[in-house]
């Protein structure tokens, strides 16, 4: 598993685009803006509510 | 202190509204499957029994000051219970438990009856439908048919559409998909994406040691065993496309993979917060167990007779909670079992060691996991763009609750990188045909020819706000008062290049606006209109056949009643910008103030330079952090007469609401106090510092209703500021309000070390997280010690007991 702690400073959980070209359409660029997209817009808790339908079917 | 005792309480509530159904898969555990308890039990669930479980869940949820709760209505087949009985069903719970607690409703149903009617209900009443399909026809055919044979597969399809019509997509929560190894995984895959789900869940069918699942179906010697084969099937289709919709299971693994909690109950060891409700009023553990034994689900208990806390302590129900222990000894050795979590319970079951065993899958889940974590490792390392990497010391510094120049400034780089991929994103999402695909286009380029204009442009904190709210509908395409955002961006940047562009516009709230530079405020209602600008650094804005022209050089003096230039407040060394035109600015707490007039722009000047001058004086240690982070000033409509108003936007880094204070050294405190929100929700943008799945609610000192965990640290870094200002002030002050000072001083210190405490104790910070709250601790530890006036000390220590006293009144009185 990826330690937070590394030797030369945490690593965030923010890919750093901020100087690749806005219209950069890579497959690493594509994954690297759902990434930001997931952390900045997840929902507080979301994760668990899962569980009911999982179990429950 | 954390409030309620040591049960885990549950949070989903599984109500068994019918008991029947009107299809008769043969995959279903409720008929098919070794529990037969469904004969004996009513047909619906009473009206009796309803209020009952409502009574329960709050007294539960009050106990355990749940912030919030879900109930799945299931059954058998949930809407036989027929749409007037759902909605007084839906209106009871609605009325006695949300005064307690925010209600989440979900609706697990086989769709065959879902009508307008039905989702005009589940509209009214706010419920997420989950839908069964297996797959196409002939994979939805092999199970999932009439008693008479027939097929429901083309009555799934017609209710999936309705769902997906604008006015219920919202309510659209996805698609349950039982696994079929006959079927084609390729072609179940196909099926479930043209629903347009926005997550499936595909699930193992029940099976267990003793009644193990079917195998031998396209099973490759050499390759993994037939559950994991499809499923990695899936998963390869499903990767290569591009991940399109959410799928449980696989975005659970990757989640875990990366260290976050699990989202299924059969994957990884978060524990079980569920209970079911039958029909009868008994209370059961999950559902899935009936695949297991006759009664296996069964804990004995019933709302009439016994709380959700005694269930919560049932033994069936804690051993489900134990996490890696309670697991077998083949599991707990188990490599992958952080990920895996021994399986979904019943798979676990045979007959003589009870659940003591490895599910009866984990062959598959194994190479499952495996196959997932070698394609994300070999993607990462392929694909990855490498993360932002923050220093130890400047996270220690900002812990600490100051951060200079560079502390705070290297704070900006990981938020440039969020709203540019905020931004691509809406940009990526303009339809090919809207007129605003070409503002896109145009951001594009001039990120490539004039990447400092355009970087300038994206630091307004407000395209953050607006980018998000655009994210968050997650299913409509975004409208043109929204893509109208993106021409005021590429048309902001340009004028500031001197570049040449023509682009269409939107008026919204009666204003075209373009970020950093002014508004221009002609009223009326949304409407199209057109912008060009020229290289000689003016624009032409043309609406209702009107041009009206603006000068860059001339923009910021040249206000009138329509032109109104972003105003810059000065002192000395510091500059703020006013935001008090932007259509999406109002996201603070409270509203925000109409555009300032020059008399009022004149006089927050003069008491920012008060405030400034204040510390610089005499908190010399905030001041570099401050100009280096604190951008904008957004203000708050005036509150009643003698409160003060200030609030940042989780969104808007950089900004501050603020209703004008009374004087220089109130807007320094004030501005120190947000200014910490500002550093911590940067710093929670970068990193994990607590567990987001944690729901419980705390003390926090300066608030009269318990908090969630967030909510606590935030003010705990706040207040930690508060109590320095304080201190300085309790110095400073004429011998008249010096002991007023003290008396602050001593309480806010106080309160901070004791929500410090209670953060630690928490139990839900990740280590980062610990070491923030240690650093806050170190910080607060020397002003323990310090003087103060006794009589000071005695009236601080009177009203932090005072206060802890009233919360905890007000605790037990709810409890009770
Ligand atoms: S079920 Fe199998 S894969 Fe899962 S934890 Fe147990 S041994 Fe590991």
């Amino acid at each position: 598993m990826p330690s937070t702690l590394t030797q030369s400073g945490p690593q965030t959980q923010v890919p750093d685009v901020h100087n690749l070209p806005l219209g950069e359409r890579s497959e690493e660029r594509l994954s690297a803006t759902a990434a930001i997209r997931e952390r900045v817009l997840r929902k507080t808790g979301s994760g668990v509510t899962a569980a009911a339908f999982q179990s429950s079917i | 202190m954390v409030a309620g005792p040591a049960v885990l309480p549950f949070r989903h509530y599984v109500l068994k509204l019918h008991s029947r159904c009107d299809l008769a898969c043969d995959h279903c555990y409720v008929y098919e499957h070794a529990d037969q308890s469904w004969r004996g039990r009513p047909l619906a669930l009473s009206e009796e029994a309803a209020a009952r479980i409502a009574d329960r869940i709050v007294e539960h949820t009050v106990r355990h000051t749940l912030g919030r709760i879900t109930v799945v209505l299931h059954g058998g087949e949930p809407l036989l219970y027929g749409a007037e009985r759902t909605r007084a069903l839906l209106s009871l719970f609605r009325e006695r438990i949300t005064p307690y607690t925010k209600l989440d409703f979900r609706i697990h149903t086989n769709a065959v009856r879902l009508d307008r009617d039905f989702l005009d209900l589940f509209a009214e009443f706010a419920v997420s439908v989950g839908v069964s399909l297996d797959g196409d026809r002939s994979a939805n055919d092999l199970h999932r048919r009439y008693a008479s044979g027939r097929s429901s597969h083309s009555r799934v399809l017609s209710a999936l559409s309705l769902l997906r019509e604008p006015r219920y997509r919202h309510l659209y929560a996805g698609i349950l998909c039982t696994i079929d190894i006959r079927n084609d995984p390729g072609r179940v895959y196909e099926a479930l994406a043209a629903e347009q789900p926005p997550r499936a869940d595909l699930l193992l069918p029940h099976a267990t040691w003793d009644h193990p699942p079917l195998r031998g179906v396209r099973r490759d010697e050499h390759g993994p065993p037939e559950y994991a084969a499809w499923l990695t099937a899936v998963y390869d289709r499903w990767a290569k496309d591009g991940r399109p919709f959410a799928i449980r299971t696989f975005d659970s693994i990757s989640g875990i993979l990366r260290g976050r909690p699990s989202q299924t109950e059969s994957l990884g060891l978060a524990p079980a917060a569920l209970v079911v409700i039958e029909t009868d009023g008994s209370l059961e553990q999950a559902d899935s167990l009936k695949t297991a034994y006759d009664g296996a689900g069964a804990t004995g208990f019933n709302v009439f007779e016994h709380s959700f806390d005694q269930a919560a302590a049932h033994a069936g129900i804690t051993a489900r909670q134990g996490g890696a222990e309670s697991l077998c000894a083949t599991c707990r050795a188990c490599p992958v079992v952080e990920i895996c979590g021994g399986g979904l319970y019943a798979h676990r079951h045979r007959a003589g060691s009870g659940f003591a065993n490895p599910s009866v899958y984990c062959e598959d889940i194994k190479a499952m996991i495996e196959h997932i974590e070698r394609d994300e490792t070999r993607r990462h390392a392929e694909a990855a763009i490498a993360p932002h990497v923050g220093s130890l010391r400047d996270f220690d510094l900002l812990a600490s609750g100051l951060g200079g120049e560079d502390e705070v400034g290297r704070l900006g780089a990981p938020q440039r990188s969020i709203t540019r991929e905020l931004v691509k994103s809406v940009g990526e999402q303009v339809p090919p045909r809207s007129p605003f695909a070409a503002a896109w286009q145009e951001l594009v380029r001039l990120d490539q020819s004039n990447p400092a204009q355009l970087g300038a442009v994206l630091a307004d904190p407000y395209t953050r706000v607006w980018a998000v709210r655009v994210l968050q509908r997650e299913h409509e395409a975004p409208a043109d008062d929204e893509l109208t955002r993106l021409s005021e961006l590429a048309a902001a940047t340009a004028l500031l290049s001197g570049e040449a562009v023509r682009l269409p516009l939107h008026v919204v709230d009666g204003i075209v606006h373009l970020p950093t530079i002014g508004a221009l405020a002609l009223g009326g209602p949304a409407r199209p209109a057109a912008i060009e600008t020229r290289k000689d650094g003016t624009a032409t804005i043309t609406a209702d056949l009107t041009d009206y022209e603006i000068c860059l050089a001339e923009a910021a003096v040249r206000a009138d009643a329509r032109w109104l230039p972003t105003r810059s407040l000065r002192a000395g060394s510091w500059s703020l910008a006013v935001q008090d035109t932007d259509p999406y600015r109002d996201c603070h707490q409270w509203p925000a103030a109409g555009r300032l007039s020059d008399d009022e722009a004149r006089h927050w000047e003069q008491c920012l330079g008060e405030a400034a001058a204040f510390l610089e004086e005499s908190m010399p240690a905030y001041p570099p952090g401050l100009r280096a982070g604190l951008s904008t000033l957004m203000p708050l409509a005036p509150p009643p007469a003698g409160r003060d108003l200030s609030a940042t936007a989780r969104h808007a880094y950089g900004a501050v609401g603020l209703a004008m204070p009374g004087d220089g050294p109130t807007l320094a405190l004030l501005l120190i106090h947000e200014f910490q929100h500002i550093k911590l929700n940067a710093l929670l943008d970068m990193y994990d510092l607590y567990d987001t799945n944690d729901e419980r609610r705390y003390y926090a000192p300066w608030r009269d209703d318990p908090r969630p965990l967030e909510g606590l640290l935030q003010g705990t870094y706040a207040h930690l500021a508060v109590t320095d200002y304080w201190r300085v002030r309790s110095r400073e002050s004429a011998a008249a309000q010096r002991e007023a000072a003290e008396i602050q001083f001593a309480r806010w210190r106080l309160h901070t070390a004791e929500a410090v405490e209670e953060l630690l104790r928490s139990g839900s910070l990740t280590a980062l997280g610990e070491r923030f709250a240690r650093v806050m601790g170190d910080a607060l530890a020397p002003w323990l010690d310090e003087p103060v006036g006794h009589g000071a000390a005695a009236a601080a220590q009177q009203a932090v007991q005072a206060d802890r006293g009233a919360w905890q009144a007000r605790r037990q009185a709810n409890a009770g």
